[in-house]
């Protein structure tokens, strides 16, 4: 094993090998540090500890005291209390960073809470180059303060000087772009997007040839990720992600004992320098042409996250101390940076599978009704959820529409939703209507989250019966209706205010004709919302656009609609959910069923058809025999469908002068060879009908039956 | 193992309910609903809870309003298997109803009669268990 050097213990970052320039910096006029607390307890702890800097510390008592002492002198370093009366840190700081003389200040935030890693994330937004958690490691707080006061002193002393003004523009700069690991760009990107992102902004800061991050936890499922070197011995470190040249080490048979592995066990940067390391390190680093190495532990409070390091080829000088001083600070922003980005895209995938999961699998099927819906979240990870439609049977026939959108996105929004979602189910299932149920509604979520707009929401109820509708809505969007002839209006009324807001308010509802052939389009906002468009016209174009393809079926409409008003894959930036329903015309004399290859869609195809055949004036017995030959059939179909897929099958029945026909098919995607009736179910099927006939082909199987719809004729 | 829930209609999400008691060594199985092949392995695992030291197990049909061929095929390995143990499996279908009316067409009431009522399949498990061969 490689005899791997640490560097310090613990506190204070300094360098194994120190670089030619990295030695203190040489005495000079104390810089100013701004300390800005409105707890004078805490001002006297932080100049006990800064004291010995021996730097001159300026005293703030609130935000407002603070800006002022800016407006008079410089500073090297601000400490900025997040928790203050009045003006609050991160407000004080968007100030600083406002103004153009100020800009460049560095700014350390110190908060009395534990490090809640979002604040710690807003800190970063607010223009903030560090976060400490009080109480602090005095050690740790004064290293930090002079990284950033030697960096002032750098920038201060050339200034004026032609020929170092590129240095000390070179220092701004590397403030600037310690900031920019942090910065708002940094803040919705996912994991792989931010660590590509972190890697190439390290490198650049430290002109390094290469950097590169490994993490903890499972491998990546990217393709073309490596183990990071030292993969397994430090507790399965994965290398995720590299800028410039491949990593130190990787093709190397001493691979598994590198930096990488050591710095995560390292409390400090582990430097390398192949001209002061040991023979089986110095091979290594000589046989991948890296002059020098370093290695830093990323880690979440006490919790490693990863490894970040970097490399350099030739045998230039090695980081300096400040150098050091500043790639903690570095690692420390990744660190929260990566931690964030986990946390958010854990959420995003817990949001969408529970989003998911409130959704009906599949849309039940209706007699004389056809239906279709999309739901598709937002390519925004933060803008996932809330977004709903729901459809039910009721017991008369009815058809229930719902179509929901809930304020705000994430796991809460997801959450409502589900309670929204079943809440309704339950007041519809108990038979009121949209107004009553709405109000109802109203009354659970005010009981809930109080009087506040929790969600937009339309319910509609279809009884083709009647061919009429009836909806109320709380401040959705209107339904569109669509005709067979191309013409396609909004419907009106039914109005009331947004859920949660309804209160004892009378909720009208509107009672609309709904013809055979017309169709129901129900959306929420993301179908339509455009940015530097009025409502109305956003509106008036989803109008136009769907009265075009109303002849389509709906599956397709659906996907017309998607296309045609613009929704872009990769643009949409809200969640959209679309429900649309047609009443097709009556033809009592033909059932036609398409449902998929699953074992649980058997017992709708025995309602679908025992309700057809009792309407065709079947016999009881004929009802009961024929429903259980379809069933054997198509128990078939569904046993021999290539596991699990999305097949259909296809059940087709005609009343023709007293006698039924019914085909039962599988449409396609089947293993010829499987779908073989045997056994006790064929004799059934055989048993059952007065004509049963079993056709195997290429395609799949398909069942004919044929039965008088009389009583008594059945063979057996 | 015995489950006493009692007796219900399945809820509308499910296909079946099944309730078992067990008194004085018979064991009562009330089967609601409808078996097809998504539930008729639940079921199955249900029904061969049966402890080995049960005279048998009564299946009660009377509230079944469909079963298919998987269901079918269910019965005659239940029956099998009771028969090894030297149990008996009896089961409770009314005449005409959908249950009877696929057992008679599959020929399954050709390996043991069918009961019209309770009284009649506990009397034929009692009966069966106190002669010498059984057990």
């Amino acid at each position: 094993m490689i005899a791997v050097e640490v560097a310090g213990d613990h506190g204070a970052p300094e360098p194994v090998v120190p670089a030619p320039d990295g030695g203190p910096a040489a005495p000079a006029a104390p810089a100013n540090v701004l300390l800005v607390d409105d707890h004078e307890e805490n001002l006297t702890a932080l100049s006990a500890v800064l004291e010995p800097l021996g730097e001159r510390l300026v005293l703030a008592r609130s935000g407002a005291e603070a800006l002022r002492a800016l407006l008079s002198e410089d500073f090297a370093l601000i400490l900025l209390d997040v928790h203050m009366p009045g003006l609050g840190g991160f407000e004080t700081a968007r100030y600083i960073t406002a103004r153009e003389r100020t800009r460049h200040i560095p700014i350390i935030f110190l908060t009395a809470f534990a490090a809640d890693i979002d604040e710690v994330f807003r800190g970063y937004e607010a223009g903030a180059v560090d976060y400490v958690t009080k109480p602090f490691e005095p050690e740790v707080l004064r290293s930090k303060v002079a990284v950033f006061v030697a960096l002032h002193r750098e920038r201060a002393q050339r200034i004026g000087a032609v020929a170092a003004q590129a240095k000390a523009e070179a220092a701004t700069e590397t403030i600037r772009k310690l900031q920019s690991l942090s910065d708002a760009a940094l803040a919705h990107l996912d994991l792989d997007e931010l660590l590509a992102e972190v890697v190439t902004r390290i490198r650049e800061l430290f002109d390094a040839d290469t950097a590169g991050i490994a993490l903890t936890g499972p491998a990546p499922g990217a393709a073309g990720a490596a183990p990071a070197p030292g993969a397994g011995r430090a507790g399965g470190l994965w290398l995720q992600a590299v800028d410039g040249l491949e990593p130190p080490g990787v093709a190397d048979p001493l691979a598994e004992n590198t930096f990488v592995a050591a710095a995560a066990v390292a409390a400090a940067p582990l430097v390398f320098d192949r001209r002061a390391t040991g023979p089986p390190l110095h091979e290594a680093l000589e046989k991948t042409g890296v002059g020098w190495a370093v290695a830093v532990a990323l880690r979440t409070g006490d919790e490693l996250t990863g490894v970040l390091y970097l490399g350099s080829l030739g045998a230039g000088a090695g980081p300096g101390a400040a150098d050091l001083g500043l790639l903690e600070l570095c690692a420390e922003r990744a660190a929260t940076a990566i931690a964030h980005a986990r946390t958010y895209e854990h959420e995003h995938e817990l949001v969408e599978l529970l989003q998911r999961s409130l959704l009906p699998q599949r849309l039940p099927i209706f007699p004389r009704l056809e239906l279709a819906a999309r739901y598709l979240p937002s390519v925004e990870a933060t803008a996932v959820g809330g977004d709903w439609y729901d459809v039910l049977r009721l017991a008369d026939g009815a058809v229930a529409l719902v179509i929901g959108d809930v304020v705000g996105h994430g796991v809460q929004a997801a959450t409502v939703m589900g309670e929204l979602r079943n809440g309704l189910r339950a007041y519809i299932l108990e038979g009121h209507g949209p107004a009553a149920a709405l109000s109802r509604l109203d009354a659970l979520v005010a009981a809930t989250h109080g009087t506040r707009m929790v969600a937009t929401l339309l319910v509609m109820l279809i009884e083709p019966e009647r061919e009429r509708l009836r909806f109320a809505s709380a401040g959705h969007l209107p339904p569109l209706r669509l005709g067979g002839d191309a013409a396609a209006e909004f419907l009106s009324g039914g109005l009331a205010p947004p859920l949660g807001m309804i209160g004892t308010a009378p909720i009208e509802e509107a009672d609309e004709p709904l013809a055979p052939g017309q169709a129901i389009l129900l959306f929420t906002d993301g179908l339509i919302e455009r940015r530097d468009e009025s409502l109305d016209r956003s509106l008036d174009r989803l109008r136009r656009c769907a009265a075009l393809r109303a002849g389509s079926d709906l599956e397709t409409f659906c996907d017309q609609i998607l296309e045609q008003t613009g929704i872009d894959e990769v643009e949409h930036r809200d969640d959209i959910a679309l429900v649309t329903l047609r009443l097709l015309s009556s033809r009592p004399e033909r059932l036609s069923l398409r449902l998929p290859a699953e074992p649980t869609a058997l017992r709708e195809m025995r309602r679908e058809l025992t309700a057809w055949l009792q309407t065709m004036g079947a016999a009881a017995e004929v009802v009961e025999d024929l429903t259980l030959a379809c069933s054997e059939a198509a128990a078939n179909a569904v046993e021999h469908a290539y596991g699990p897929g999305d097949f259909e099958f296809e059940v087709e029945a005609e009343h023709r002068d007293g006698t039924v026909h019914i085909e039962v098919r599988d449409t396609g995607g089947w293993r010829p060879a499987r779908g073989q009736l045997r056994g006790t179910g064929l004799k059934l099927i055989h048993q059952l009908a007065d004509t049963a006939v079993v056709h195997r082909g290429e395609e799949g199987t398909r069942v004919e039956l044929i039965r008088r719809l009389a009583a008594g004729e059945d063979v057996e | 193992m015995t489950r006493a829930a009692p007796e219900r209609d399945p809820a509308p999400d499910e296909l079946a309910s099944l309730t078992m008691n067990e008194r004085d060594g018979i064991v009562w199985a009330s089967l609601a609903g409808e078996v097809d092949i998504s539930n008729v392995g639940m079921i199955e695992a249900d029904l061969h809870t049966l402890r080995n030291e049960a005279l048998g197990l009564v299946l009660d049909l009377r509230g079944t309003g469909f079963i298919d061929s998987s269901a079918v095929s269910l019965l005659h390995g239940l029956r099998e298997r009771l028969r090894r143990r030297g149990q008996t499996l009896r089961i409770v279908a009314v005449a005409g109803s959908a249950p009877r009316r696929v057992l008679e067409l599959t020929g399954f009431e050709r390996g043991g009669p069918l009961d019209e009522a309770v009284d009649g399949a506990e009397a034929a498990i009692r009966a069966a268990a106190a002669r010498p061969d059984s057990g």
